[in-house]
Protein backbone atom coordinates (compact mmCIF):
# COMPACT_ATOMS: atom_id res chain seq x y z
CA UNK A 1 0.00 0.00 0.00
CA UNK A 2 3.04 2.30 0.29
CA UNK A 3 3.99 3.52 -3.19
CA UNK A 4 7.61 3.15 -4.34
CA UNK A 5 8.58 0.92 -1.43
CA UNK A 6 12.00 -0.72 -1.64
CA UNK A 7 12.93 -3.46 0.82
CA UNK A 8 16.65 -3.62 1.58
CA UNK A 9 19.15 -5.17 4.00
CA UNK A 10 20.29 -2.65 6.59
CA UNK A 11 23.83 -2.86 5.17
CA UNK A 12 22.58 -1.67 1.77
CA UNK A 13 20.59 1.32 2.97
CA UNK A 14 23.41 3.88 3.06
CA UNK A 15 24.45 3.19 -0.53
CA UNK A 16 20.87 3.56 -1.73
CA UNK A 17 20.44 6.75 0.28
CA UNK A 18 23.56 8.15 -1.39
CA UNK A 19 22.00 7.36 -4.78
CA UNK A 20 18.75 9.08 -3.84
CA UNK A 21 20.60 12.16 -2.68
CA UNK A 22 22.52 12.27 -5.95
CA UNK A 23 19.19 12.05 -7.79
CA UNK A 24 17.93 15.13 -5.92
CA UNK A 25 15.66 13.58 -3.31
CA UNK A 26 14.79 15.46 -0.12
CA UNK A 27 14.88 13.61 3.21
CA UNK A 28 11.37 13.45 4.68
CA UNK A 29 11.66 11.31 7.79
CA UNK A 30 12.39 7.92 9.32
CA UNK A 31 9.89 5.74 11.11
CA UNK A 32 10.39 2.83 13.47
CA UNK A 33 7.84 0.09 13.96
CA UNK A 34 8.21 -2.98 16.20
CA UNK A 35 6.95 -6.27 14.79
CA UNK A 36 5.31 -9.08 16.75
CA UNK A 37 8.50 -11.17 16.57
CA UNK A 38 10.51 -8.37 18.22
CA UNK A 39 12.26 -7.20 15.07
CA UNK A 40 12.04 -3.55 14.13
CA UNK A 41 11.04 -2.16 10.74
CA UNK A 42 12.77 1.09 9.84
CA UNK A 43 11.24 3.15 7.04
CA UNK A 44 13.26 5.91 5.33
CA UNK A 45 11.14 8.32 3.26
CA UNK A 46 12.43 10.69 0.60
CA UNK A 47 10.60 13.09 -1.69
CA UNK A 48 11.22 14.50 -5.11
CA UNK A 49 8.61 16.64 -6.88
CA UNK A 50 5.96 15.46 -4.40
CA UNK A 51 6.67 11.79 -5.21
CA UNK A 52 7.64 9.67 -2.24
CA UNK A 53 10.30 6.95 -2.28
CA UNK A 54 10.44 4.79 0.85
CA UNK A 55 13.13 2.32 1.86
CA UNK A 56 12.33 -0.38 4.40
CA UNK A 57 14.75 -2.49 6.35
CA UNK A 58 14.04 -4.95 9.15
CA UNK A 59 16.59 -5.34 11.95
CA UNK A 60 16.90 -7.51 15.02
CA UNK A 61 16.19 -5.85 18.35
CA UNK A 62 19.32 -4.53 20.02
CA UNK A 63 21.21 -4.18 16.75
CA UNK A 64 23.30 -1.13 15.86
CA UNK A 65 22.94 0.05 12.29
CA UNK A 66 24.69 2.70 10.25
CA UNK A 67 23.43 6.25 10.61
CA UNK A 68 22.59 8.19 7.45
CA UNK A 69 23.01 11.55 9.22
CA UNK A 70 26.37 12.04 7.48
CA UNK A 71 24.46 11.92 4.17
CA UNK A 72 21.38 13.87 5.28
CA UNK A 73 21.94 15.97 8.41
CA UNK A 74 18.17 16.16 8.85
CA UNK A 75 18.13 12.41 9.60
CA UNK A 76 20.05 12.97 12.85
CA UNK A 77 16.96 14.07 14.78
CA UNK A 78 14.83 11.18 13.51
CA UNK A 79 17.60 8.71 14.34
CA UNK A 80 17.98 10.10 17.85
CA UNK A 81 14.26 9.66 18.38
CA UNK A 82 14.21 6.10 17.04
CA UNK A 83 17.22 5.09 19.13
CA UNK A 84 15.43 6.32 22.27
CA UNK A 85 12.03 4.81 21.53
CA UNK A 86 13.05 1.49 19.93
CA UNK A 87 15.60 -1.21 20.60
CA UNK A 88 17.83 -0.04 17.73
CA UNK A 89 20.96 2.08 17.89
CA UNK A 90 22.75 4.06 15.20
CA UNK A 91 26.50 4.26 14.70
CA UNK A 92 28.08 7.45 13.39
CA UNK A 93 25.34 9.85 14.45
CA UNK A 94 26.43 13.38 13.54
CA UNK A 95 24.44 14.84 16.44
CA UNK A 96 24.02 12.44 19.36
CA UNK A 97 21.74 13.48 22.22
CA UNK A 98 22.77 10.40 24.19
CA UNK A 99 19.22 9.31 24.96
CA UNK A 100 17.94 12.73 26.02
CA UNK A 101 16.38 13.98 22.80
CA UNK A 102 12.72 13.38 23.54
CA UNK A 103 12.62 11.28 26.72
CA UNK A 104 13.06 12.73 30.17
CA UNK A 105 15.54 11.51 32.76
CA UNK A 106 14.22 8.35 34.38
CA UNK A 107 11.83 7.53 31.53
CA UNK A 108 11.68 3.83 30.59
CA UNK A 109 14.20 2.98 27.91
CA UNK A 110 12.94 1.86 24.50
CA UNK A 111 9.23 2.32 25.35
CA UNK A 112 8.23 1.28 21.82
CA UNK A 113 10.28 -1.90 21.99
CA UNK A 114 8.79 -5.39 22.11
CA UNK A 115 7.47 -6.61 25.43
CA UNK A 116 8.09 -3.41 27.32
CA UNK A 117 5.56 -2.97 30.08
CA UNK A 118 5.36 0.50 31.53
CA UNK A 119 3.98 0.61 35.02
CA UNK A 120 1.27 3.20 35.45
CA UNK A 121 1.94 5.75 38.13
CA UNK A 122 -1.17 7.41 39.51
CA UNK A 123 -1.16 10.97 40.73
CA UNK A 124 -1.63 12.03 44.33
CA UNK A 125 -5.39 12.20 43.96
CA UNK A 126 -5.78 8.58 42.81
CA UNK A 127 -7.74 6.33 45.14
CA UNK B 1 34.36 25.82 21.66
CA UNK B 2 36.85 28.63 22.10
CA UNK B 3 37.43 30.16 25.52
CA UNK B 4 35.76 33.46 24.72
CA UNK B 5 32.51 31.75 23.72
CA UNK B 6 29.62 31.51 26.10
CA UNK B 7 26.62 29.17 26.06
CA UNK B 8 23.30 30.90 26.58
CA UNK B 9 20.17 28.82 27.13
CA UNK B 10 17.34 30.41 25.13
CA UNK B 11 14.15 29.01 26.62
CA UNK B 12 12.41 26.71 27.42
CA UNK B 13 10.45 29.62 28.91
CA UNK B 14 10.93 32.84 26.97
CA UNK B 15 8.51 35.73 26.32
CA UNK B 16 8.70 35.23 22.58
CA UNK B 17 8.05 31.49 22.63
CA UNK B 18 4.42 30.38 22.68
CA UNK B 19 5.53 26.90 23.73
CA UNK B 20 8.53 25.45 25.57
CA UNK B 21 11.58 24.98 23.40
CA UNK B 22 15.18 25.31 24.47
CA UNK B 23 17.95 26.33 22.16
CA UNK B 24 21.46 26.40 23.57
CA UNK B 25 23.14 29.30 21.81
CA UNK B 26 26.92 29.34 21.57
CA UNK B 27 27.83 33.02 21.40
CA UNK B 28 30.95 34.86 20.45
CA UNK B 29 30.29 38.35 21.77
CA UNK B 30 26.78 39.09 20.44
CA UNK B 31 26.94 36.71 17.50
CA UNK B 32 25.64 33.13 17.40
CA UNK B 33 28.27 30.65 16.29
CA UNK B 34 26.32 27.47 17.00
CA UNK B 35 22.94 26.35 18.30
CA UNK B 36 21.66 23.09 19.75
CA UNK B 37 17.89 22.64 19.94
CA UNK B 38 16.48 20.77 22.91
CA UNK B 39 12.96 19.40 22.97
CA UNK B 40 11.07 17.03 25.23
CA UNK B 41 9.21 19.49 27.49
CA UNK B 42 5.74 18.66 26.17
CA UNK B 43 6.20 15.08 24.95
CA UNK B 44 2.89 13.39 25.74
CA UNK B 45 3.26 9.96 24.13
CA UNK B 46 0.25 10.46 21.87
CA UNK B 47 1.58 8.02 19.27
CA UNK B 48 1.42 5.37 21.99
CA UNK B 49 -2.09 6.43 23.01
CA UNK B 50 -3.30 5.81 19.45
CA UNK B 51 -2.48 2.13 19.94
CA UNK B 52 -4.87 2.03 22.90
CA UNK B 53 -7.87 3.60 21.13
CA UNK B 54 -9.89 2.31 18.21
CA UNK B 55 -9.36 4.00 14.89
CA UNK B 56 -12.50 6.16 15.15
CA UNK B 57 -11.66 7.41 18.67
CA UNK B 58 -8.13 8.19 17.52
CA UNK B 59 -9.41 11.05 15.34
CA UNK B 60 -9.98 12.98 18.58
CA UNK B 61 -6.47 12.14 19.77
CA UNK B 62 -4.72 13.37 16.61
CA UNK B 63 -6.75 16.59 16.71
CA UNK B 64 -5.25 17.24 20.11
CA UNK B 65 -1.67 16.87 18.95
CA UNK B 66 -1.92 20.56 18.12
CA UNK B 67 -4.95 22.83 18.24
CA UNK B 68 -3.76 25.22 15.55
CA UNK B 69 -3.33 22.44 12.97
CA UNK B 70 -6.11 20.20 14.31
CA UNK B 71 -8.10 20.09 11.06
CA UNK B 72 -5.09 19.03 9.01
CA UNK B 73 -3.94 16.46 11.58
CA UNK B 74 -7.36 14.83 11.44
CA UNK B 75 -7.44 15.13 7.66
CA UNK B 76 -4.07 13.38 7.20
CA UNK B 77 -5.04 10.68 9.70
CA UNK B 78 -8.48 10.09 8.17
CA UNK B 79 -7.05 9.95 4.65
CA UNK B 80 -4.59 7.31 5.81
CA UNK B 81 -7.23 5.17 7.52
CA UNK B 82 -9.57 5.55 4.54
CA UNK B 83 -6.76 4.29 2.27
CA UNK B 84 -6.26 1.26 4.55
CA UNK B 85 -10.00 0.57 4.51
CA UNK B 86 -10.25 1.10 0.74
CA UNK B 87 -12.91 3.70 1.46
CA UNK B 88 -13.82 6.38 -1.07
CA UNK B 89 -15.42 9.35 0.62
CA UNK B 90 -18.18 11.41 -1.06
CA UNK B 91 -17.07 14.29 -3.31
CA UNK B 92 -18.93 16.78 -1.16
CA UNK B 93 -16.86 15.75 1.85
CA UNK B 94 -13.66 16.36 -0.11
CA UNK B 95 -14.69 19.96 -0.83
CA UNK B 96 -15.88 20.52 2.72
CA UNK B 97 -12.49 19.34 4.00
CA UNK B 98 -10.80 21.93 1.78
CA UNK B 99 -13.03 24.74 3.06
CA UNK B 100 -12.34 24.06 6.73
CA UNK B 101 -8.65 23.34 6.09
CA UNK B 102 -8.14 26.67 4.34
CA UNK B 103 -10.02 28.55 7.04
CA UNK B 104 -7.71 26.86 9.51
CA UNK B 105 -4.66 27.87 7.46
CA UNK B 106 -5.85 31.48 7.47
CA UNK B 107 -6.30 31.63 11.23
CA UNK B 108 -2.94 29.91 11.75
CA UNK B 109 -1.14 32.38 9.48
CA UNK B 110 -2.83 35.31 11.20
CA UNK B 111 -1.78 33.87 14.54
CA UNK B 112 1.79 33.70 13.21
CA UNK B 113 1.68 37.26 11.85
CA UNK B 114 0.45 38.53 15.20
CA UNK B 115 3.16 36.67 17.11
CA UNK B 116 5.78 37.91 14.67
CA UNK B 117 4.57 41.50 15.04
CA UNK B 118 4.72 41.06 18.81
CA UNK B 119 8.27 39.69 18.53
CA UNK B 120 9.55 42.72 16.66
CA UNK B 121 7.68 45.06 18.96
CA UNK B 122 4.79 46.24 16.78
CA UNK B 123 2.00 45.77 19.32
CA UNK B 124 -0.82 47.45 17.40
CA UNK B 125 -0.10 45.29 14.33
CA UNK B 126 -0.15 42.23 16.56
CA UNK B 127 -3.60 43.20 17.82
CA UNK B 128 -4.92 43.99 14.33
CA UNK B 129 -3.82 40.56 13.04
CA UNK B 130 -5.49 38.80 15.92
CA UNK B 131 -8.61 40.92 15.61
CA UNK B 132 -9.02 39.71 12.02
CA UNK B 133 -8.27 36.18 13.16
CA UNK B 134 -11.21 36.40 15.55
CA UNK B 135 -13.55 36.78 12.58
CA UNK B 136 -12.31 33.50 11.14
CA UNK B 137 -12.71 31.83 14.51
CA UNK B 138 -16.27 33.16 14.53
CA UNK B 139 -16.89 31.40 11.20
CA UNK B 140 -15.49 28.22 12.72
CA UNK B 141 -17.80 28.52 15.67
CA UNK B 142 -20.84 29.22 13.51
CA UNK B 143 -20.15 26.31 11.17
CA UNK B 144 -18.80 23.67 13.54
CA UNK B 145 -19.68 24.72 17.08
CA UNK B 146 -16.05 25.19 18.09
CA UNK B 147 -13.49 27.91 17.46
CA UNK B 148 -10.22 25.94 17.39
CA UNK B 149 -10.75 22.19 17.89
CA UNK B 150 -13.44 22.05 15.28
CA UNK B 151 -13.48 18.23 15.10
CA UNK B 152 -14.97 18.33 11.64
CA UNK B 153 -13.12 15.45 9.99
CA UNK B 154 -13.94 11.85 10.61
CA UNK B 155 -13.12 8.59 8.89
CA UNK B 156 -15.59 8.50 6.01
CA UNK B 157 -16.03 12.24 5.43
CA UNK B 158 -17.01 15.15 7.62
CA UNK B 159 -19.21 15.40 10.70
CA UNK B 160 -21.23 18.36 9.42
CA UNK B 161 -22.44 19.88 6.21
CA UNK B 162 -22.55 23.52 5.13
CA UNK B 163 -26.02 24.82 4.37
CA UNK B 164 -26.47 27.31 1.47
CA UNK B 165 -26.97 30.09 4.05
CA UNK B 166 -23.73 29.18 5.74
CA UNK B 167 -21.91 29.14 2.42
CA UNK B 168 -23.25 32.60 1.62
CA UNK B 169 -22.28 33.82 5.08
CA UNK B 170 -18.70 32.53 4.68
CA UNK B 171 -18.32 34.25 1.31
CA UNK B 172 -19.64 37.54 2.71
CA UNK B 173 -17.39 37.33 5.71
CA UNK B 174 -14.37 36.57 3.53
CA UNK B 175 -15.03 39.77 1.57
CA UNK B 176 -15.03 41.75 4.81
CA UNK B 177 -11.93 39.95 6.06
CA UNK B 178 -10.15 40.66 2.77
CA UNK B 179 -10.96 44.38 3.06
CA UNK B 180 -9.62 44.49 6.58
CA UNK B 181 -6.59 42.38 5.84
CA UNK B 182 -5.57 44.57 2.89
CA UNK B 183 -5.00 47.42 5.33
CA UNK B 184 -2.79 45.22 7.52
CA UNK B 185 -1.06 43.84 4.46
CA UNK B 186 0.02 47.39 3.49
CA UNK B 187 1.74 47.79 6.83
CA UNK B 188 3.68 44.54 6.35
CA UNK B 189 4.68 45.65 2.86
CA UNK B 190 5.52 49.29 3.48
CA UNK B 191 6.54 49.81 7.08
CA UNK B 192 10.19 50.70 7.37
CA UNK B 193 10.70 49.25 10.84
CA UNK B 194 9.42 45.84 9.73
CA UNK B 195 11.70 45.84 6.72
CA UNK B 196 14.62 47.00 8.84
CA UNK B 197 13.99 44.24 11.37
CA UNK B 198 13.37 41.36 8.95
CA UNK B 199 14.97 42.03 5.59
CA UNK B 200 18.26 40.18 5.14
CA UNK B 201 17.81 38.46 8.50
CA UNK B 202 18.80 34.76 8.58
CA UNK B 203 18.70 33.96 4.88
CA UNK B 204 18.58 30.30 3.91
CA UNK B 205 19.36 29.76 0.25
CA UNK B 206 17.36 27.39 -1.91
CA UNK B 207 19.93 24.58 -2.09
CA UNK B 208 20.60 24.62 1.63
CA UNK B 209 16.88 24.70 2.44
CA UNK B 210 16.28 21.68 0.21
CA UNK B 211 19.26 19.77 1.59
CA UNK B 212 18.12 20.36 5.17
CA UNK B 213 14.62 19.09 4.39
CA UNK B 214 12.66 22.35 4.69
CA UNK B 215 8.96 22.20 3.95
CA UNK B 216 5.98 24.52 3.59
CA UNK B 217 6.32 28.30 3.85
CA UNK B 218 10.01 28.11 4.87
CA UNK B 219 10.86 26.14 1.72
CA UNK B 220 8.64 28.29 -0.50
CA UNK B 221 10.19 31.50 0.89
CA UNK B 222 13.55 30.09 -0.23
CA UNK B 223 12.30 29.58 -3.77
CA UNK B 224 11.28 25.91 -3.58
CA UNK B 225 7.83 25.42 -5.20
CA UNK B 226 6.88 22.59 -2.84
CA UNK B 227 3.29 22.28 -1.66
CA UNK B 228 1.65 18.98 -0.71
CA UNK B 229 -1.73 20.33 -1.84
CA UNK B 230 -0.42 19.76 -5.37
CA UNK B 231 -0.74 16.02 -4.60
CA UNK B 232 -4.42 16.66 -5.24
CA UNK B 233 -5.75 15.13 -2.02
CA UNK B 234 -9.31 16.02 -0.92
CA UNK B 235 -10.55 18.38 -3.67
CA UNK B 236 -7.29 20.26 -4.26
CA UNK B 237 -6.84 18.47 -7.57
CA UNK B 238 -10.03 20.17 -8.82
CA UNK B 239 -9.08 23.67 -7.72
CA UNK B 240 -7.01 26.23 -9.56
CA UNK B 241 -3.96 27.35 -7.58
CA UNK B 242 -0.19 27.44 -7.71
CA UNK B 243 2.14 27.45 -4.70
CA UNK B 244 3.14 30.94 -3.55
CA UNK B 245 6.91 31.18 -3.96
CA UNK B 246 9.31 33.94 -2.90
CA UNK B 247 13.05 34.04 -3.41
CA UNK B 248 14.59 36.34 -0.82
CA UNK B 249 14.76 33.45 1.69
CA UNK B 250 15.03 35.75 4.74
CA UNK B 251 12.72 36.37 7.71
CA UNK B 252 10.86 39.00 5.68
CA UNK B 253 10.17 36.54 2.86
CA UNK B 254 8.97 33.92 5.34
CA UNK B 255 6.59 36.49 6.82
CA UNK B 256 5.33 37.91 3.53
CA UNK B 257 4.75 34.43 2.16
CA UNK B 258 2.16 33.86 4.88
CA UNK B 259 0.56 37.20 4.05
CA UNK B 260 0.17 36.11 0.41
CA UNK B 261 -1.04 32.64 1.38
CA UNK B 262 -3.91 34.16 3.33
CA UNK B 263 -5.23 35.59 0.06
CA UNK B 264 -4.66 32.24 -1.61
CA UNK B 265 -6.66 30.47 1.11
CA UNK B 266 -9.53 32.95 0.70
CA UNK B 267 -9.54 32.17 -3.00
CA UNK B 268 -9.48 28.42 -2.39
CA UNK B 269 -12.41 28.65 0.02
CA UNK B 270 -14.36 30.67 -2.56
CA UNK B 271 -13.55 28.15 -5.32
CA UNK B 272 -14.49 25.20 -3.13
CA UNK B 273 -17.83 26.76 -2.18
CA UNK B 274 -18.63 27.63 -5.79
CA UNK B 275 -17.83 24.08 -6.93
CA UNK B 276 -19.32 22.30 -3.89
CA UNK B 277 -21.18 19.30 -5.32
CA UNK B 278 -24.52 18.06 -3.99
CA UNK B 279 -24.84 14.76 -2.20
CA UNK B 280 -23.79 13.01 0.97
CA UNK B 281 -20.91 14.22 3.10
CA UNK B 282 -20.29 11.04 5.06
CA UNK B 283 -20.12 7.34 4.34
CA UNK B 284 -19.99 4.83 7.17
CA UNK B 285 -16.67 2.95 7.25
CA UNK B 286 -16.73 -0.83 7.26
CA UNK B 287 -14.07 -3.23 8.45
CA UNK B 288 -10.79 -2.52 10.17
CA UNK B 289 -7.56 -1.02 8.85
CA UNK B 290 -5.00 -3.52 7.64
CA UNK B 291 -1.56 -2.80 6.16
CA UNK B 292 0.88 0.11 6.04
CA UNK B 293 0.17 3.51 4.55
CA UNK B 294 1.77 6.96 4.37
CA UNK B 295 -0.48 9.99 4.22
CA UNK B 296 0.77 13.53 3.62
CA UNK B 297 -1.04 16.84 3.91
CA UNK B 298 0.00 20.50 3.70
CA UNK B 299 -0.43 22.04 7.13
CA UNK B 300 -0.07 25.81 7.68
CA UNK B 301 3.57 25.19 8.61
CA UNK B 302 4.26 22.70 5.83
CA UNK B 303 4.13 19.03 5.03
CA UNK B 304 2.89 16.68 7.74
CA UNK B 305 3.67 12.99 7.29
CA UNK B 306 1.59 10.22 8.82
CA UNK B 307 2.66 6.58 8.84
CA UNK B 308 -0.12 4.20 9.86
CA UNK B 309 -0.01 0.45 10.38
CA UNK B 310 -3.11 -1.65 10.92
CA UNK B 311 -3.27 -5.39 11.56
CA UNK B 312 -6.96 -5.97 10.92
CA UNK B 313 -7.96 -5.05 14.48
CA UNK B 314 -9.89 -2.00 15.61
CA UNK B 315 -6.81 -0.33 17.01
CA UNK B 316 -3.94 0.77 14.85
CA UNK B 317 -0.72 -1.09 15.50
CA UNK B 318 1.42 1.98 15.02
CA UNK B 319 1.05 5.62 14.12
CA UNK B 320 3.99 7.91 13.58
CA UNK B 321 3.88 11.48 12.43
CA UNK B 322 6.55 13.92 11.38
CA UNK B 323 5.46 17.50 11.66
CA UNK B 324 6.85 20.53 9.81
CA UNK B 325 8.58 21.97 12.88
CA UNK B 326 10.42 18.67 13.43
CA UNK B 327 11.63 18.94 9.83
CA UNK B 328 12.76 22.52 10.47
CA UNK B 329 15.04 21.82 13.45
CA UNK B 330 18.18 21.38 11.27
CA UNK B 331 17.40 24.46 9.18
CA UNK B 332 16.76 26.55 12.32
CA UNK B 333 20.27 25.73 13.53
CA UNK B 334 21.64 26.79 10.15
CA UNK B 335 19.61 30.03 10.12
CA UNK B 336 20.85 31.03 13.58
CA UNK B 337 24.55 30.67 12.82
CA UNK B 338 26.22 34.03 12.30
CA UNK B 339 23.19 36.05 13.44
CA UNK B 340 23.01 38.58 16.25
CA UNK B 341 21.54 37.52 19.58
CA UNK B 342 18.95 40.31 19.29
CA UNK B 343 17.60 38.71 16.09
CA UNK B 344 17.24 35.21 17.56
CA UNK B 345 13.59 35.66 18.65
CA UNK B 346 12.35 36.68 15.19
CA UNK B 347 14.45 33.99 13.50
CA UNK B 348 12.92 31.29 15.69
CA UNK B 349 9.44 32.67 15.09
CA UNK B 350 10.03 32.90 11.34
CA UNK B 351 9.67 29.11 11.05
CA UNK B 352 6.38 29.39 12.98
CA UNK B 353 7.44 26.71 15.48
CA UNK B 354 4.82 24.36 16.85
CA UNK B 355 6.31 22.38 19.69
CA UNK B 356 3.17 20.45 20.62
CA UNK B 357 3.17 19.05 17.08
CA UNK B 358 6.86 18.29 17.18
CA UNK B 359 6.85 16.39 20.44
CA UNK B 360 3.46 14.70 20.24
Amino acid sequence: MIDNLEILNDTDVAARVHELKDQGYRFVTMTGCTNDDGTVDIFYSFDKDCKLCTLKTTVEAGKTIRSISDIYLAAAFAENEISELFEVKFSGLVVDYGGHFILADGAPSSPFGAGVIIERKDGNNAK
Amino acid sequence: MQNNNIVLPFGPQHPVLPEPLQIKLVLEDERVVDAVPGIGYVHRGLERLIEKRDYMQSVYVVERICGICSVMHAQAYCQGVEALLGLEIPDRAKYLRVIWAELHRMHSHLLFLGLMADAFGFESLFMQCWRIRERILDIMEQTTGHRIMVSINTVGGTRRDLTPDMQKHILNELKNIRDEFEKVDKTFKNDLTIAHRLRGCAPLDKDKAYELGCVGPVARASGIPQDMRKLGYAAYGELDFEPVVLHDSDCYARTMLRVLEIYQSMDLVRQAIEKLPDGEYYVKPKGNPDGDVISRVEQPRGEVYYFLRGDGGKNLKRMRLRTPTFAHLPSLVEMLKGQLLSDVPVIILSIDPCISCTER
